[in-house]
């Protein structure tokens, strides 16, 4: 394993372990599935690039993106509490619309900004070496957003909207109104998946409009191998998890490239890796033995 | 305090599944009033609840409560005047948060909820007090998550969450129904205690006659959506389980078939 390998993982793990946060915030807390994330992530980064080549300030580039992520998820929590459709189905429609957004607002499928000033650029010129400037940049980054994120976890809003994942008719008979909880927590987690889109398109030095494909599954993975490393009910620790895992996960790509694997196999091995674990449960409860013959009659029956 | 007219809930209404659970039901509640509710399964008692909850929608009628109309109100802005403890130790908290979280998210009932900490010292100091008030030693265990506490740990607990902030109605949902003996023994010591020092309006669904004559000032009995009894003191002293037996059977001209409201 090269340092590099590893500088480069520690990076990429940061800047997505953003949008990780946010899948931990969905998944874990809210307990809800939400895919607006394949969508809110590539919108980040073809709004900052969008503004960065139209000259605006890369910072206000960055918060405008994070602001633009939070009404995508406000609007999958729109469609979910207030029209009634089922949580994933509203995920997926933000998210297939907002393919056509991110195509319309950078009028075509990728932009450059190897020539544009970004925040890693600016950091750079502030004496930083090039070497550490994304590590720096993006470690300041991942603390201040885990230590507001956990903040927020343990204010009076905050805790209403972790007893909405965990228990709806609770929180609703404790006065909390739930369904305004899931709206803003879709909206912070879609926040920090575009601020982590706009951050990559910043780093990579592009914006692409399928950069977000499987972006959800590159999170829950992250999730998951953070809590496996350590449950806990604890917010700092399981904010902190997240971020660890997605460095984790990060390596193990970076690992698989340099054995040779092809880039466009990784989602497949990802994919595998998050029905590994997830299945694991199941495995290992020899009482619960999946007997896939009952399960299969019992899909048809219900089909 | 609180007044049901004319309420009228069913079910998969227009489907072979159509159950008329409250038909034309009214009821007054007087401030203050401890009602128990007794009635075999399926009579609507817990609809009941719910409906006043705003869980369930009516389908007609009005419910008042504190002079105000509120039966179009969502459950969440009925909770302003309302604490609920249901059957199931489960519901009532929030299994993976902690003691003093799920009490600091009960102590907003009917205030918005802040960007601020939600607990400090001094609410730790009130709530440690609050606690040793149920003799369960919960008030050393302020920050471990709720999963680790038994039912009747858990249910005490949903039962003081449930008058923090200052609700005026308290609904209570067989809540002793699926503790085990010693416990549900010492929920109802604590209803009675609560009962005595808040001057909560108190409604209780119960399985248990002898338990529901026991228990608070008025006692009714639903039967298929509707109340068919309604005693209170002094009549209600002189009652026993017996008399509810010949009652029912006189009213309905059956037997009251249900043996778990017999025995437990």
């Amino acid at each position: 394993m090269s340092i590099n390998l590893i500088i480069t993982s520690v990076e990429q793990g940061l800047v997505y372990g953003l949008m990780a946060l946010g899948v931990y915030l969905t998944f874990r807390v809210l307990d809800f599935p939400d895919l607006t994330v394949d969508g809110s992530f590539p919108l980040g980064a073809a709004v900052t690039a969008k503004l960065i080549i139209a000259g605006t300030n890369p910072l206000m580039a960055t918060l405008i993106s994070l602001s633009l992520g939070a009404v995508a998820g406000v609007f999958t929590g729109f469609l979910h509490t207030q029209l009634r459709i089922v949580g994933l189905l509203s995920g997926i429609l933000t998210m297939t619309a907002l393919y056509s957004v991110n195509l319309r607002i950078m009028g075509r499928s990728n932009l450059s900004l190897i020539r544009e000033p970004t925040l890693l650029r600016f950091m750079e010129n502030q004496g930083i070496p090039r070497l550490y400037v994304a590590i720096v940049a993006f470690l300041l980054i991942v603390i201040i957003t885990k230590a507001l994120l956990d903040f927020f976890l343990h204010t009076e809003m905050g805790l209403a909207l972790r007893a909405a994942g965990y228990n709806p008719e609770m929180t609703q008979s404790l006065g909390a109104n739930t369904n305004m909880m899931v709206i803003m927590g879709l909206g912070l987690a879609n926040s920090l998946a575009a601020l982590s889109g706009s951050l990559v398109a910043q780093y990579q030095g592009f914006s692409d409009v399928g950069m977000g494909i499987g972006m959800i599954i590159a999170g829950l993975a992250s999730v998951i191998i953070g809590e496996s490393l350590f449950k806990s009910q604890k917010i700092f620790k399981a904010t902190l998890a997240v971020i660890l895992g997605s460095i984790i996960y990060r390596l193990a790509v970076g690992i698989a490239l340099s054995l040779g694997f092809s880039p466009t196999d990784l989602k497949l091995v990802t994919a595998f890796l998050v029905i590994f674990a997830l299945a694991m449960p199941v495995m290992h409860n020899k009482k619960k033995k999946v007997n896939f013959r009952k399960w299969l009659q019992k899909g048809r029956a219900e089909l | 305090m609180l007044i049901l007219k004319n309420v009228e809930k069913v079910f998969n209404q227009g489907q072979a599944t159509e159950n008329i659970a409250l038909h034309d039901l009214n009821l007054q509640v007087e401030k203050e009033e401890f009602i128990t509710i007794i009635g075999s399964n399926g009579a609507g008692k817990s609809t009941l609840l719910n409906v006043i909850a705003g869980v369930y929608s009516v389908d007609s009628g009005v419910i008042h409560m504190n002079g105000e109309v509120t039966t179009t109100w969502p459950p969440h802005e009925r909770a302003r005047h309302i604490g609920r403890v249901f059957q199931d130790p489960l519901l009532g908290t929030a299994a993976e948060m902690t003691i003093e979280e799920n009490l600091a998210l009960a102590r907003r009932r009917g205030q918005r909820r802040r960007l601020k900490i939600a607990i400090n010292n001094d609410l730790r100091n009130q709530f440690r007090s609050s606690l040793s008030l149920l003799g369960l030693g919960l008030e050393e265990r302020l920050e471990d998550p709720v999963s680790l506490l038994s039912g009747g740990q858990r249910q005490a607990l949903t039962l003081l969450m449930a008058t923090l902030g200052e609700p005026q109605v308290l609904l209570l949902d067989e809540h002793t129904a699926s503790l085990d003996p010693q416990s549900a023994k010492d929920i109802i010591k604590l209803t009675r205690k609560i009962k005595k020092e808040q001057n909560l309006t108190i409604l209780m669904v119960t399985h248990n006659m002898y338990q529901a004559l026991e228990l608070g000032d008025r006692t009714i009995m639903m039967d298929r959506g509707e109340i068919i009894l309604d005693i209170e003191e002094p009549e209600r002293s002189s009652f026993s389980v017996k008399d509810l037996q010949e009652r029912f059977a006189q009213i309905r001209g059956e037997q009251l078939g249900d043996d778990v409201m017999l025995l437990t």
